[in-house]
């Protein structure tokens, strides 16, 4: 009994990192980066070390935390934040043209009040369409004129 | 396939033609009714005019605001044969009724601008055969004005046509062309300068 548990276990032993490595097979790691010539790679600390150079570090530490202070917000209530968001939708929406308001009140300069009407034309389509229709239903297509061959007593 | 084409034809017409019918036949009961209350409220003014000053119902400034769709003048232009009673309102159900009084204005013959709208296929029909110098009257209570067509013009729907005045005027707006098939683009404007005011009892001479 012990043997055949003992079996089975090596058994996965050998077979379970293969079967765990197929489920990765589909991964295609990266090219691994060439490292540069160590010439390069001595100029870039020469470079770094050039850069990193403060004579005065005091003087930039100060003003490092002062431009630091002035780039981060205020506290602000979540009512703030949430209106200053609003803002910016607002103001970032597309600009629609104004809506041509119809006339209903009398003001100096105002447009004179919207009296065009589509009745007549309504009025006229439906009339049109009524004629149309009954023309179509009362009157009946010309019959064919006979013709010669149709005339031809069959043999 | 031909009858049913005509048969779809048909409906579509019968139905866009009851539909037009509708709106004139509720159009036609609205103005019967706004003539009916003016009638009854100038029953009311002859039967308290031994009590009531006529000052009182005539003086400028006074009761310029009514509700929507009640009636507020007589308009009468003996040229084309109007005689219509004019409603609160340019809305569509009071421009259906007849002609409507632009909220704000003045009233015909109080001081100031006084804008009265309609519809070219209804109560304005007629108005471009309104010409300079045509006699125009309205009525308020029993207060009777006569007003004289100074000028016409046309000018575009979306024109700031409507100016403040300080003097009596009355202005008569309606679409135009008045025979143009669709809604028309422009609006005919007639401007008449008071002739003279009157207080009487009796109706618009011009009726």
């Amino acid at each position: 009994m012990h043997r055949h548990i003992l079996a089975a276990a090596i058994a996965l032993a050998a077979t379970a990192p293969s079967a765990a490595y197929a489920q990765f097979t589909t991964v295609v790691s990266p090219p691994q980066p060439e490292a540069p010539p160590v010439s390069v790679q001595a100029q870039a600390k020469v470079d770094s070390a050039e850069r990193a150079t403060l004579t005065d570090l005091r003087t930039w530490v100060d003003s490092a935390a002062s431009a630091s202070a002035a780039a981060t917000p205020a506290p602000s209530t979540g009512a703030a934040t949430a209106e200053m968001e609003t803002t910016t939708e607002i103001a970032a929406a597309p600009a629609t043209p104004p809506r041509k308001a119809e006339t209903t009140e009398f003001r100096d300069g105002a447009r004179a009040p919207d009296t065009a009407t589509p009745l007549p034309v309504i009025l006229l389509a439906g009339l049109s369409l009524l004629a149309t229709g009954l023309a179509l239903l009362l009157l009946r297509p010309r019959a064919r004129p006979a013709t010669a061959r149709s005339r031809v007593p069959r043999a | 396939m031909r009858r049913t084409l005509g048969f779809a034809l048909t409906t579509v017409g019968v139905l866009l033609v009851l539909f037009v019918s509708t709106v004139y036949a509720r159009g036609a009961l609205a103005r019967d009714a706004a003539r009916a209350r003016w009638d009854s409220d100038e029953a009311k003014r002859a039967m308290r005019d031994g009590e009531l000053d006529v000052a009182d119902v005539t003086a400028p400034g006074a009761a310029t605001r009514h509700v929507r769709g009640s009636p507020v003048a007589r308009l009468a232009i003996a040229s084309i044969g109007l005689d219509e009673i004019v409603v609160e309102g340019v809305g569509s159900s009071e421009l259906n009724a007849g002609p409507g009084h632009l909220p704000g204005s003045a009233l015909p013959g109080h001081a100031g601008n006084s804008v009265i709208s309609a519809h070219r296929d209804r109560h304005f029909h007629g108005l471009d055969h309104v010409a300079i110098g045509d006699t125009i009257v309205t009525q308020i209570g029993l207060n009777s004005v006569i007003w004289i067509v100074k000028s016409r013009k046309v000018v575009s729907a979306a024109s700031p046509a409507l100016r403040q005045t300080t003097q009596p005027v009355l202005t008569l707006t309606t679409c135009w062309p008045v025979r143009f098939t669709g809604p028309a683009p422009d609006r005919l404007l007639l401007e008449a300068h008071l002739a003279e005011s009157q207080a009487a009892a009796a109706g618009p001479s011009a009726s």
